[in-house]
């Protein structure tokens, strides 16, 4: 009987063949593969439904299996000359076996101790492997292209056509490639028009990025400048033409126009996201406008290059640095600030820039809930310890050797161990799984798969915390005289003066990590609340925002004439009271890098000065009413004014202040940019980019001034008070005017300006829930420590309080004990959370890191915290009873 | 070695001897056999299956066989084997000859 072989591994056969790591290794050598084999075989043959039951099952029964190896593996004279099984004896083989069966039997009495520990390891290893292994996974692997370190892309924006021209010329470039992504609509008999992304790439671009066909060919330098072939994706085969066996070869209609497809990547080829951006679904030969090659205005391609053997990004710097003055020196009267710069970065940096310092902070709040978990395992185990004195004395009465009792507290933190190294196992491969299903935030996300060394590390560093603690106790009981210990009760006074300083010690090193996770939380929290009380110059509410797509725009005129049109439409919706368009829209785009028509400008006389990165925004009318942003000076353009030269425009208050030292001065003036404008007025500040951006040096003319033809657009519109849903009534307004133009999307400015923040909100949760289950770990501990603490003193607090010592001064002796702990903890973790804020800072949006707020409000919630978990063990020293605790002497 | 030694066998220890005793088999094959001839009763996981399957070997009752098309590790029995699965064999037909006239009685 042969099962038949799926492709596919069980993700929890994967989950067994680690495990087989705990094998001993000779049988792991010998027989692994042939276990994993014969799970492998029992999976495929079972019915679908089965399998998880089966693989659970197997998993399950795995740790005994395991032990019983070790057990064969230790064993003294292993195999055929073992001892015949009746035969007992006080070591070996059935001492181990009793052993294992005492060691079950008595965590199965603890079941709250047993599952506590199990959860904390399970938790701390789980979180731990899931942020680890998506840190090691977006920050440290190579990027999945040939010769991946050797690629570099070319930062600050697009790149203008005579830099294009003159790439050839840079030798520290083996190839290189230009690539720009527009909308398309794909037009289908059976249904509405598809919007497709569809990217032009110089040939190089699939040499670059190790890409081969699946079906077809590739493009090639004789297809330059054909725009009637395309190659299609994988995942764009499959999903919008079903994976038709015969598409290759056959002719859609995209725009209108008929296109051939040629070829279908490779399901391997990885989408190169940090240079493209969304996943696009085809591929076409680029299209070289000969004017725009011409034009140092025209801007409209990403580049990425490989650099040739031995060649150095400074090599390269310099080489890209001399064609920019070149291109400078042919252009002077558009490169009035001398030439642009345009340093090199490896693709790599840039595909984790965004993500690099948030990912570093999640995985150092993750090793410090990992440390605080490991703090209480090790409560768990001493106090455990230290109550079993008693039963370790009978057992020792009774000639239980040292050893076993070593071996089976041994044990017992191992069983611990693999039970939430399992656990852990299951957490993280299923946060994975949702992670992975979720990866909007992070480039490459994928990809991503369970990284098994980090789990490894983090069961061991927990069970090592768990066979230490737990054995400390004993060692320091085990030498003691046994009847001495079952006279005094197991208890007594002299356990443990070094054990308590111990416990107290864990106490405070908990408090303190708590504290840093806290403060960090707070710090995170406040900056998010810093972030969205921003003033965005804009009124979000009311404001509605239509991404669209033009197709057949040849000219900047055609453009105007059809978005005016559009325009006109949506702006007779009853409750609309403003309509305008443009390019983009504010906080459509996000970040430093964003989008769109920027320019370095330099105050006049000074071109020695630093280039100050302007952004200039071309608009339909009603601009300002729509998104009501105010003037601080100034008026806006009339529509006569809207087609002069120079252009009219109305700049930024920050823009008006750093070239002309104040709002008021600027008006009138002249600001010497994209050919110079006459500046009418001066808007309040925004941030177009960001609620956390800089705000803007800007300028805003009329759409009149729009440079280059463009298809992409966005139609933003304002209600007036009280205005329903309106989303149907502006798909149908626009269909009124282009029946056939897909509206993919009608979004609020609020969502977009949420959606800014989102990465701050998304930390700021992260770390608050963190925070939250440190201080509550912190305040088991502490209560666990005291009671504990309180327990083993009732006979002399009974004592004292016959004596007539008053309840509440016992109580306060309890919460003092707890409250100093408390203390000690907060007071160095206050000095530690003055060094992680340090790091933090990049981090943070108008809140220092040494925040006073932050720092004394989480050092006051974690006394609050303590000081209720003291309470409560308090209340018990108070109610001791002193003729029962007398009478149980 | 006096396979009596060895007496009684596991449950599981005897399905498996008795499945190799049919032919030589892989891992899974050994499941599915013992699955199928306890009805269900005794389901074997590989790892500890392997562990099993160590000890017999070590105890020179079963062997490990080249394998058949695949890489596949195959065990059969050896006549040591065999010989052990026969005295279990006896021994529980006696045991069941001298239990069985009490039910067959006095059962009804």
């Amino acid at each position: 009987m042969t099962p038949r072989r799926s492709g596919r591994v069980h993700p929890l056969e994967r989950v067994y063949a680690t495990a087989l790591l705990l094998l001993p290794p000779r049988v792991r050598r010998e027989d692994g593969d042939a276990i994993r084999e014969t799970l492998r075989d029992q999976l495929a043959d079972a019915p679908d439904d089965r399998r998880t039951a089966l693989a659970l099952l197997a998993i399950s029964r795995f740790p005994g299996a395991a032990l019983r190896h070790w057990k064969d593996e230790l064993a003294p004279g292993s195999g055929a000359s073992r001892r015949p099984p009746h035969r007992t004896g006080r070591d070996g083989m059935d001492g181990f076996l009793r052993n294992l069966a005492y060691v079950a039997r008595s965590l199965r009495r603890a079941p709250t101790f047993t599952l506590a520990t199990i959860a904390l390891v399970g938790l701390g290893a789980g979180t731990v492997t899931t942020v680890y292994t998506i840190v090691d996974d977006v920050l440290l692997r190579g990027l999945p292209y040939p010769e991946s370190d050797r690629l570099v892309y070319l930062t600050n924006g697009s790149h203008n056509g005579p830099t294009m021209e003159r790439l050839d010329e840079v030798e520290a470039f083996e190839f290189w490639t230009a690539t720009s992504t527009s909308s398309v609509n794909l037009t289908r008999i059976d249904g509405e028009p598809l919007r497709l992304r569809r990217t032009e790439v110089t040939p190089d671009f699939f040499t670059i990025f190790g890409a081969r066909p699946a079906l077809g060919r590739l493009l090639i330098e004789a297809d330059e400048g054909n725009p009637g072939i395309a190659v299609a994706t994988w995942p764009a085969w499959q999903e919008v033409w079903g994976g038709r066996e015969d598409l290759v070869g056959s002719t859609v209609r995209l725009d209108g126009e008929p296109v051939e497809i040629v070829g279908i990547l490779s399901r391997e080829f990885v989408h190169p996201e940090m240079v493209l951006g969304d996943p696009t679904h085809l591929f076409r030969p680029i299209d070289w406008d000969e004017a725009g090659l011409a034009n140092p205005g025209y801007h409209a391609h990403r580049i990425v290059a490989r650099l040739a053997e031995g060649a150095s990004i400074a090599t390269g710097d310099a080489q890209m640095d001399r064609v920019a003055a070149d291109v400078a020196a042919a252009f002077p009267d558009y490169y009035t600030e001398g030439p642009q710069d345009w340093p090199l970065q490896t693709l790599h940096e840039r595909t984790v820039e965004d993500a690099r310092d948030g990912l570093l902070l999640l995985l150092g709040a993750v090793a410090l809930l990992m440390l605080v978990a490991c703090t209480n395992v090790a409560h768990l185990f001493m106090a455990r310890g230290l109550t079993r004195g008693r039963e370790m004395a009978i057992r020792r009465a009774i000639g239980a050797g040292r050893r076993h009792i070593l071996a089976q507290l041994t044990f017992e933190a191992l069983a611990i161990g693999v039970a939430g190294g399992a656990f852990g196992l299951l957490l993280a491969g299923g946060a994975l799984r949702l992670f992975s299903a979720w990866t909007v935030e992070l480039p490459r996300g994928t990809t991503i798969s369970l990284d098994f060394g980090v789990l490894g590390v983090s069961i061991l560093l927990a069970t090592g915390t768990a066979v230490l603690f737990g054995l400390f106790p004993a060692l320091r009981t085990i030498g003691n005289d046994p009847q001495e210990r079952l006279r005094t009760g197991g208890a007594g006074a002299g356990t443990s003066r070094a054990l308590n300083a111990l416990r107290g010690g864990l106490v405070v090193a908990e408090v303190a990590l708590s504290l840093v996770l806290v403060t960090t939380a707070g710090l995170l929290m406040r900056s998010f609340a810093a972030v969205t009380a921003q003033d965005p110059g804009v009124e979000a509410e009311g404001v509605y925002l239509v991404p669209l797509n033009l197709a057949g725009i040849d000219t900047p005129d055609t453009y105007r004439r059809r978005m005016e049109a559009l325009r006109q439409s949506v702006r007779e919706i009853p409750g609309v009271v403003a309509a305008t368009y443009g390019v983009e829209a504010p906080f459509e785009f996000v970040g430093g890098d964003a989008c769109c028509m920027a320019s370095g400008w330099r105050p006049e006389g000074q071109p020695e000065a630093t280039p100050i990165r302007v952004r200039s925004h071309a608009d339909g009318p009603e601009y300002f009413e729509t998104f009501r942003t105010e003037l601080v000076a100034g008026r806006h353009w009339t529509s006569a004014e809207a087609g002069a030269t120079p252009h009219p425009a109305i700049i930024s208050e920050r823009l008006a202040i750093q070239a002309f030292g104040s709002a008021e001065a600027a008006v009138g003036r002249t600001l010497e940019l994209r050919g110079g404008m006459t500046i009418v007025g001066v808007a309040e500040p925004t941030l177009h980019y960001g609620l956390d951006q800089p705000h803007d040096f800007a300028t805003w003319s009329p759409i009149e001034m729009l440079p280059f033809p463009i298809g992409r657009t966005v139609i933003s519109l304002r209600t007036g008070p009280g205005s329903g849903p309106i989303g149907s009534a502006i798909r149908e307004a626009i269909w009124a005017v282009e029946p056939d133009l897909p509206v993919p999307t009608v979004s609020t400015l609020e969502a977009w300006i949420d959606r800014s923040s989102s990465t701050r909100r998304l930390g700021s949760t992260l770390f608050g829930a963190f925070g939250m289950i440190a201080l509550a770990l912190a305040a088991a501990g502490l209560y666990g420590t005291l009671l504990y603490a309180v327990g083993e003193r009732r006979r002399e607090l009974g004592i004292r309080l016959a004596l007539g010592a008053g309840r509440g001064r016992i109580q306060g002796q309890v919460v003092r004990r707890g409250l100093t702990q408390a203390g000690l903890g907060i007071a160095a973790g206050l000095g530690i959370a003055w060094f992680v804020g340090r790091l933090l800072e990049a981090w943070l949006f108008e809140i220092p890191a040494t925040d006073p707020l932050s720092l004394a409000s989480s050092a006051a919630l974690l006394l609050a915290t303590a000081a209720v978990a003291a309470w409560l063990p308090a209340l018990r020293a108070g109610r001791t009873d002193p003729l029962e605790t007398l009478k149980a002497e | 070695m006096d396979p009596a030694d060895h007496l009684p066998l596991a449950p599981r220890d005897l399905l498996i001897l008795a499945a190799l005793a049919e032919g030589p088999s892989h891992g899974y094959g050994l499941i599915k056999a013992v699955e199928i001839r306890s009805e269900s009763g005794v389901l074997l996981d590989p790892a500890n299956l392997y562990r099993v399957l160590r000890r017999m070997r070590e105890m020179g009752w079963i062997e490990e066989a080249e394998g058949g098309g695949d890489r596949r590790r195959v065990h059969r029995i050896t006549p040591q084997g065999r010989a052990l699965l026969a005295a279990e064999l006896g021994r529980l037909e006696r045991l069941l000859g001298q239990a069985r006239p009490a039910l067959a009685d006095g059962g009804r």
